[in-house]
């Protein structure tokens, strides 16, 4: 069952209660349609992608079209996250967006090598969030055309 | 035993050598001594007193005969004036008489002093020799009777006998002194072959014996101070465990000793350096850890800060009064200034913690790369870069390095002059005054970053490297205090050095030294 582009639902995994925050407020800002979702770490992650437990429902967690993903989060981290997504057949299309505090060289060679899909660096202010929602939507939902999106496994 | 006590003994040992050669050098030629002594008081006197006995005994012999013939001239009635003649030859035999008798005795004195064994011989001589007198005597005696032409030819027959016995006995005699000086010098032969034979035993022996206690002298003192020279180069390449065994009770035994007093004392202050190098590297890693996981935990808040603070001002500032919105410009001041001071810091622990891989650097390229960077249109500013080196270094921290100091020459600029950056390079070789870093050649590039800003105090020199340390307001010229640092940093990892000079209104003039190639050992720990 295809979806309409905008509304392709996002998945962030981030502990940082204000980041999620200041994302849903600057989609909302960018007049952006798109449903957002959050995890908290990189188990939450995975159960979101897999079903599990609270996620069961695909009603209530449908399957991303894009994953933004924070690299230091607890119990399971990003890096092991993106290892373990990008090694699943039946995952590794999800276009994966590393968004995190990290400029580290280091940090952004190893997560492409992982299979991540871009590297970005939180923005310091709320204006230039925005900006990056605004284009990320408009590459990821516009620009490029995804493969299929729907809840079906 | 002590070491000068074994040199006295071993020359004592020699000195008492060389009397006892001395002695029986002294021996040897007392015996010759004595054997030439003998020939010259005893044999030589005899053989002149055997001589004389001959002459004075043919003497008598021929003057009896002269007169014998005289005798027999005057009566054949030959000679007028016979009587002068005869009476000539008379003299004669009795002076010659007179000088056998005396010759005769100081043979005899001789043979009696030295050769009483050969007694018989003077009798058979005398015996001989009365036999001419007496018929020397015969014939004088038959003058004065008167005497026939006849007897005095029978007295002639019997002279020639008499001459020819005592002649034959003079010859003996002769041989036998003759043989007799012949055992003599074999006697000296003998007691000379003795003498050189005993001379040479003794002197090879004192060589020989000389040798071994030189040998032994030289072991004794030889092999301890070998084993002390290898124990001392060991522990010059670092082996301070190392001991030296030498059990002799002489002045190299104590000096074992010593040695290994010294060695483990130096082992004790080594083991406390090592474990305070350990404490002091752990520390500094603590250090450097807790600065990386501090300024990066710092930074999470201080985004939100400017989120939020944003978010506030954009939405909320209309509904504040003047002052209020006074106080949120305020707050996004010093955010921002504290973000300055937290991206500072990252860029310092950056820099220190993570030593990249050395390679070959071009200088000149990092320096254009640097100035695209910093953007010197935007203040009118004009960099001149003369040809720069290509050095083994970190391209990163290179980058850093001329990054801070062109921005700092670009930022101290003043207020109504635009800014004129120069860089220099000379190259150094064996640059004085500084400890060998292992960098092959001792090869340096000094280059030197001018600048025509505001310069500062001559004394504030080596200040402005310090951590946090500035010389104007940050109101004045923003910034952490730290840039110089990390420039300093950097230059002395690389085993160079960083130095400033200036004065206030006349620009400042940082000369940075860098080794032109890296060895392994070349990047200093960090830290």
């Amino acid at each position: 069952m295809a979806i309409e582009r905008h509304e392709v639902p996002i998945l962030m995994a981030d502990d940082d209660e204000d980041d999620r925050l200041m994302a849903r407020e600057a989609l909302e800002e960018a007049h952006l349609s798109n449903n957002i979702y959050f995890v908290e770490n990189g188990e939450e992650l995975l159960d979101y992608l897999y079903h599990r437990g609270k996620y069961a429902n695909p009603a209530d967690s449908p399957n991303p079209g894009l994953i933004l993903l924070d690299l230091n989060m607890p119990k399971k981290d990003g890096r092991e996250a993106l290892k373990e997504i990008k090694a699943d057949q039946n995952l590794r299309h999800i276009p994966i967006v590393v968004l995190t505090t990290s400029k580290a060289e280091d940090d952004i060679f190893k997560t492409y090598r992982l299979g991540a899909n871009s590297f970005i660096t939180k923005p310091v202010s709320f204006e230039s969030l925005v900006d990056v929602m605004k284009t990320l939507a408009n590459y990821w939902f516009q620009i490029v055309k995804l493969p299929y999106c729907n809840n079906d496994k | 035993m002590r070491i000068r006590n074994k040199f006295l003994i071993n020359y004592i040992s020699v000195a008492v050598l060389i009397v006892v050669i001395a002695v029986w050098g002294v021996r040897a030629i007392n015996a010759i001594n004595n054997e030439f002594n003998g020939v010259t008081n005893d044999t030589l006197p005899l053989i002149k007193a055997v001589d004389d006995l001959r002459f004075a005994a043919l003497r008598i012999i021929t003057s009896t005969n002269e007169y014998g013939f005289k005798l027999a001239e005057r009566k054949a009635g030959k000679v007028i004036d016979g009587g002068d003649a005869l009476a000539f030859e008379e003299e004669l035999i009795v002076s010659s008489e007179k000088l056998y008798q005396k010759s005769f005795e100081k043979y005899e004195d001789i043979v009696k002093k030295f050769h009483k064994e050969d007694q018989y011989l003077v009798d058979v001589l005398r015996i001989a020799g009365q036999e001419i007198l007496k018929t020397s005597g015969e014939l004088i005696e038959h003058k004065k009777k008167g005497v026939s032409g006849q007897d005095i030819l029978k007295i002639k027959e019997t002279l020639q006998i008499d001459e020819i016995s005592f002649l034959d006995l003079v010859q003996d005699v002769l041989s036998h002194i003759e043989k007799d000086l012949e055992d003599q010098k074999k006697d000296v032969m003998h007691a000379m072959k003795n003498a050189v034979y005993t001379l040479i035993a003794v002197c090879v022996f004192t060589i020989i014996i000389s040798l071994i206690s030189i040998i032994l002298l030289t072991n004794s003192i030889y092999y301890p101070i070998k084993k002390l020279k290898d124990a001392t180069e060991e522990i010059g390449a670092g082996a301070l465990e190392k001991t030296v065994t030498i059990t002799s009770k002489d002045e190299i035994g104590e000096l074992a000793v010593s040695f290994n007093k010294m060695s483990g004392n130096l082992n004790i202050s080594r083991s406390g350096l090592i474990s305070t190098a350990i404490r002091l590297d752990q520390s500094n890693k603590e250090l450097e850890n807790f600065l990386k996981i501090s300024s990066h935990d710092l930074q999470e808040p201080l985004r939100k800060l400017i989120l939020f603070g944003g978010l506030l001002k954009d939405r909320y500032a209309e509904l504040l009064e003047d002052q209020g919105r006074d106080y949120i410009e305020r707050m996004q001041k010093a955010v921002q200034r504290m973000q300055e001071l937290i991206n500072d810091l990252v860029t310092y622990s950056q820099v220190t913690t993570n030593a990249g891989s050395i390679i070959p650097v071009d200088i000149t390229a990092i320096v254009h790369k640097v100035l695209a960077d910093l953007k010197v249109k935007e203040v009118n500013g004009r960099v001149e870069v003369s040809e720069l080196p290509t050095i083994d270094a970190d391209p990163l921290q290179m980058q850093h390095l001329f990054q801070g100091l062109i921005g700092n020459a670009l930022k101290f600029r003043k207020k109504d002059e635009p800014p004129f950056v120069k860089i220099n390079c000379t190259l150094i070789q064996n640059k004085a005054g500084k400890p060998d870093n292992g960098a092959p050649n001792n090869k340096f590039y000094q280059i030197t970053v001018e600048d025509n800003g505001i310069g500062f105090q001559e004394e504030y020199s080596e200040r402005i490297f310090d951590f946090f340390q500035r010389l104007h307001s940050s109101s004045e010229y923003g910034g952490a205090g730290i840039g110089l640092s990390i420039c300093r940093k950097i230059a002395e990892s690389h085993g160079g050095s960083i130095t400033a000079k200036g004065m206030p209104g006349q620009g400042a003039k940082f000369i940075v030294t860098l080794p032109a190639s890296q060895t392994e050992m070349g990047m200093t720990n960090w830290g």
